[in-house]
């Protein structure tokens, strides 16, 4: 591939920004809704009721690995559709997938609403004690009544975000948040509705959330749109298989505890339990950003996977591994210095949890940057298609690894519990890094033995890359372009075509979007894919209105667009797509 | 791009060399704007012209809107490429052009 000293790669880290802000939020707002209910429920209602709440956790956990299972396979579908410019066979599988979480949803919610007592009894509260199983059924019922809300949420977002709409999510977040506070206050101030008053107004913010989100897909500008009279299904078994992961997670986050607060209990009692609430409470907080990170790998390399984009792929993974180790890495040394007010913000300093507190604060820290990279392989995998390895290496980061080093760090009491929590995760990074580079020395499709996935340039010899920052750049990058075509022995014809379309889309997308207002940049590829010569534009200035795409398209209109009316009467195909406030051009020579 | 210009009274024949793109269609149209001010029929010969694109296009049309005032402008053997470059901006239909 010929390559040229890339000025930067700004186009890519403000799409790695771009994806993790949304999942960031998504991860704490989860945090927030649930930290507020406890609160307000043990300060007005009592601790029985939010003991009840607590154990009513597990439906949370259920809608997550639903949604954490449809939301991860739509995501990866959807991204690679959209890489690939199949706009329409994104829409048809989009709605499709609306489609199922609607239906699945609301007969989820129906059973929680009809047999709530059956839940209870599900999640540990027996009628033996009817005072919780009595607070437990009543806050199921209202729970699931927003099931649909809950599950709709997870699955939207990383679509909202291929829209580019991260303000939406942003609106969506502080309207659960703002909701949620408002709703529990009411309830148990004005209609003194008791837990299903509190499962209700948890329902309802979610519900107005999803609302929020919706309006996405309802624009005239949406790329993707919501049209149940025109779905495909046929992508479904590959979304499940592609998802399940996302459930071994969640099923992992949920069967560990069962083993190791048995471990804590014994090595600590109750003290050493409450002091391990701190840290299980303030988890989602702490791991949000790592989380986000790893979310939004998995939408770019799926994207970039369906462009054959092996460059931006690389280029994604080295963004988010330096995000991980400068963002998660200043983000754990902040955690760690603080560890001793955040344990305050649960026990006092005379409490006997709190030592035990601030130290298993100080572990968690210390595991923040390992937990980021092993969250962000795993999503690598996964997006690759590489589903069983995505299942062994999620069942070693959430079960295996934890559970076997408590167990044997068990002799040392609770400092070897608490080690066991950096030590896990440090254990599989390195795992990881020592398997790849082993597997890279035998693998030719893989150039160094730090990569952690194959190239998809099957063959880079026949591709250029290069970024476009201003005129003089286009007029020095085509003598590459024409240097290109003479190594690819094109004819006179191809060739012209070749640095006209690239010339063309260049001054186009300088003309249009370079406002002076700040630096934008355009990131232009040249590559073969099966007979076709592509040419591929990403840059990160205004999108193009309707009436502006209608215009380009417009053989009568003359003057304006003229160079793009050139490309379109030439080129074999073009299309246009502007996704996560990138515009994206597709030209098939 | 080179031009190489021929005058015979008023009628100037030019030969333009090379590229017509957005890095030199500034200064091709600016020389030529300079060169007409006596000239009546103005024919461009693109025997040699490996490359034009829109910037060039659009020089080459201010040009005709100035002679459009003042006599005529043809275009004479152009490659079969550019050819295709005017068919599909219809710019056969305002110009005479002629192909190899």
């Amino acid at each position: 591939m010929i390559k040229l000293k890339q000025k930067n790669d700004k186009i890519i880290r403000r799409m790695v920004l771009n994806a993790a802000f949304g999942i960031v939020l998504m991860e704490i707002s989860g945090a927030v809704t649930y930290i507020i209910d406890g609160i307000i429920t043990s300060r007005f209602i009592g601790s029985t009721a939010l003991s009840a709440s607590s154990m009513a956790g597990f439906c949370f956990t259920l809608f997550a690995v639903i949604s954490g299972v449809i939301s991860a396979g739509a995501q990866q579908i959807c991204s690679n559709d959209v890489g690939k410019g199949k706009v329409k066979e994104v829409n048809k599988t989009f709605s499709a997938v609306v489609f199922v979480t609607l239906v699945l949803s609301v007969l989820i919610a129906l059973f929680g609403i009809i047999f709530p007592g059956l839940v209870a009894n599900l999640v540990g509260a027996s009628t033996s004690d009817a005072e919780l199983y009595g607070y437990a059924r009543d806050y199921i019922q209202g729970f699931f009544i927003g099931a649909p809300g809950h599950i709709f949420i997870a699955v939207l977002i990383p679509e909202v975000q291929l829209e580019g709409k991260n303000k939406l999510i942003t609106a969506s977040i502080a309207v659960l948040t703002v909701a949620d506070i408002l709703g529990d206050l009411l309830n148990v101030l004005v209609f003194h509705g008791g837990m299903f008053g509190m499962g209700l107004a948890t329902s309802i913010s979610y519900f107005l959330s999803a609302v929020v989100l919706l309006f996405a897909f309802f624009r005239k500008e949406s790329m993707l749109k919501i049209n149940f009279k025109n779905m495909s299904f046929s992508a479904m078994p590959s979304l499940l298989n592609i998802g399940l992961p996302r459930a071994t997670k969640r099923i992992g986050n949920l069967v560990r505890p069962l083993v190791i607060n048995r471990l804590i209990l014994i090595a600590g009692g109750s003290i050493a339990m409450a002091a391990f609430s701190v840290e299980q409470n303030l988890r989602y907080f702490t791991e949000s950003v790592g989380v986000g990170i790893a979310g939004a790998a998995f939408l770019l390399v799926g994207m970039f996977i369906g462009e054959k984009d092996g460059s931006s792929l690389k280029k994604t993974n080295a963004v988010s591994i330096r995000y991980i180790v400068f963002g998660v890495g200043a983000l754990a040394v902040v955690y760690f210095i603080a560890a001793p007010w955040l344990a305050m913000l649960y026990h006092s300093t005379t409490s006997p949890s709190y030592g035990w507190a601030v130290a298993v604060l100080r572990c968690h820290a210390v595991s923040l940057p390992f937990l980021a990279f092993n969250e962000f392989y795993i999503s690598l995998v996964q997006a690759t298609g590489k589903i069983k390895l995505a299942h062994f290496v999620t069942f070693l980061n959430k079960f295996a690894y934890i559970v076997a080093l408590s167990l044997a760090f068990q002799p040392l009491g609770v400092w070897g519990l608490w080690l066991a929590i950096p030590l896990s995760e440090i254990l599989l990074c390195a795992t990881i890094i020592v398997v790849n580079a082993v597997k890279n020395a035998k693998n030719p499709k893989r150039k160094s033995p730090f990569s952690l996935c194959d190239d998809v340039n099957e063959n880079p010899d026949s591709s250029v890359e290069l970024t476009i920052e201003g005129k003089d750049d286009v007029f020095e990058m085509n003598r590459i372009v024409e240097e290109f075509c003479q190594k690819q022995n094109m004819d006179s014809k191809q060739s012209y075509y070749v640095q006209l379309f690239f010339e063309e889309m260049a001054m186009l997308i300088i003309d249009h979007g370079f406002d002076g207002k700040k630096k934008y940049s355009i990131a232009i590829r040249i590559y073969k894919d099966d007979d076709s010569l592509i040419l591929r534009t990403k840059d990160n200035c205004r999108a193009f209105t309707a009436q502006e795409q209608k215009t380009m398209y417009d053989k009568s209109a003359s003057g304006e667009y003229l160079g793009i009316r050139m490309v379109f009467g030439l080129a074999k195909d073009v299309k246009y797509i502007n996704t996560m406030n990138i515009n994206n051009f597709i030209v098939t020579i | 791009m080179n031009i190489t210009k021929k005058s015979d009274g008023t009628v100037l024949t030019v030969l333009v060399e090379g590229r017509l793109d957005a890095k030199t269609s500034p200064d091709f149209f600016d020389d030529m704007k300079n060169s007409i001010d006596n000239v009546t029929e103005l024919i461009l010969d693109f025997d040699n012209l490996d490359y034009i694109s829109s910037a060039g296009l659009r020089s080459i049309l201010s040009l005709l809107k100035i002679m459009n005032t003042k006599g005529d402008m043809k275009i004479i053997n152009v490659s079969e490429k550019v050819m295709s470059v005017f068919e599909v901006t219809s710019f056969t239909d305002i110009l005479d052009i002629s192909q190899k």
